[in-house]
């Protein structure tokens, strides 16, 4: 098997769990919501958004007019504009072969790419992308289907979702933490802001100000650098 | 839900193109500040900025005292046996594995 698919496959495993549990707890909300199961299936099939099909799928439920419902979708998918201009010089390919490429980047799959890009071995990474990308795809559609037929069994799962999640991804945490030195001080920064405010705003809100923070705060440290090393540069000359 | 047919139909596509913009958009036509070399480094910090904002938050979220202690710990491991052994998989199994074990030995859930 080629080097990179097996990346993104082997990279997918950790965050399996979590993928198909919260595949399970969308296809639950949305059964005990009465939106039909082909509705719930398509969803998962063509908008592949887990956080903003869980609101789409409530909303729906509660008959939120339709136009409310896609512009609460589209603002809680905001943050992929972000992914997007972070990979985009990652690709050297023609617009078009993006798309497909595109519909698959998840918050995971675009997680498993930037780290597949940052090792020192060079990895294809629309392999990575595809490969982990439809890996998800699968298992979070089936997922839905089977959350949504057993949810009146579905109160039996007894692991806290929010600890499947941070579980999911405290290993890549710790990978970044012992590979890049000069991340600790962001990570640890950042860890702080968290715990601040995490009560006081909601999780998408907390993601982008976090994300934000951290752009920023790289952004600075490294003008200053660069700053500094054009001043030296002259001293030498 | 009393949606017509037609309705969810519109709904389904509108939320797909929309998701689907959201992540095409600026992956295949950049903006040209993104370019830059240090705005370029800074998005490279995002990856890493995001990995915060979804395990610190969601260690602490728990509705119990005891239930977030236990989850502190056993994300704790996870993070320290990840490092340790160079294996980001090792988190999760550490961590789930002390949960099992914590939880049936306290009766947390």
């Amino acid at each position: 098997m080629d080097s990179s698919i097996k990346k993104g496959l082997m990279g997918f495993l950790p965050i399996a769990p979590s993928a198909l549990f919260f595949g399970m707890i969308y296809g639950y909300i949305a059964a005990s919501g009465g939106v039909s199961l082909l509705i719930t299936s398509a969803l998962s099939m063509f908008v592949f958004a887990g956080a903003a099909q869980v609101i789409a799928v409530v909303f729906m439920s509660q008959n939120q007019p339709m136009i409310g419902i896609i512009i609460a979708v589209t603002v809680v998918n905001l943050r992929h504009l972000i992914y997007g201009a972070t990979l985009h010089d990652a690709f050297d390919m023609k617009w078009w072969k993006k798309l497909p490429l595109a519909f698959l980047m998840t918050d995971e799959v675009f997680l498993l790419t930037s780290l597949a890009r940052k090792e020192k071995k060079v990895y294809d990474l629309k392999l990575v992308l595809l490969a982990s990308g439809l890996a998800l795809w699968v298992s979070f559609n089936i997922a839905t289907v089977v959350g949504y037929l057993i949810q009146t069994l579905s109160n039996q799962i007894n692991i806290p979702e929010d600890l499947l999640i941070a579980a999911s991804f405290v290993g890549f945490l710790a990978e970044q933490w012992r590979k890049y030195r000069e991340e600790r001080l962001m990570i640890s920064v950042l860890a702080i802001l968290s715990l601040i405010l995490f009560r006081l705003t909601t999780t998408t809100n907390l993601l982008l100000i976090i994300m934000g923070a951290g752009f920023l705060y790289t952004y600075i440290r490294d003008s200053r650098f660069m700053a500094n090393s054009d001043t030296a540069i002259e001293v030498d000359l | 839900m009393t949606y017509d047919s037609l309705t969810v139909l519109i709904g389904i596509i509108g939320m797909s193109l929309a998701t689907f913009l959201t992540r095409a958009l600026f992956f295949i036509y950049p903006p040209r500040i993104v370019l830059r070399q240090n705005i370029r480094r800074a998005l490279n910090s995002v990856p890493a900025a995001m990995l915060v904002a979804l395990v610190v938050p969601f260690t602490f979220t728990a509705v119990t005292l005891n239930l977030m202690l236990v989850q502190l710990a056993c994300v704790s491991s996870g993070f320290i046996a990840a490092y340790l052994l160079k294996r980001p998989g090792m988190g999760i199994v550490i961590a789930l594995l002390l949960f099992f074990v914590a939880s049936s030995v306290l009766h947390l859930v």
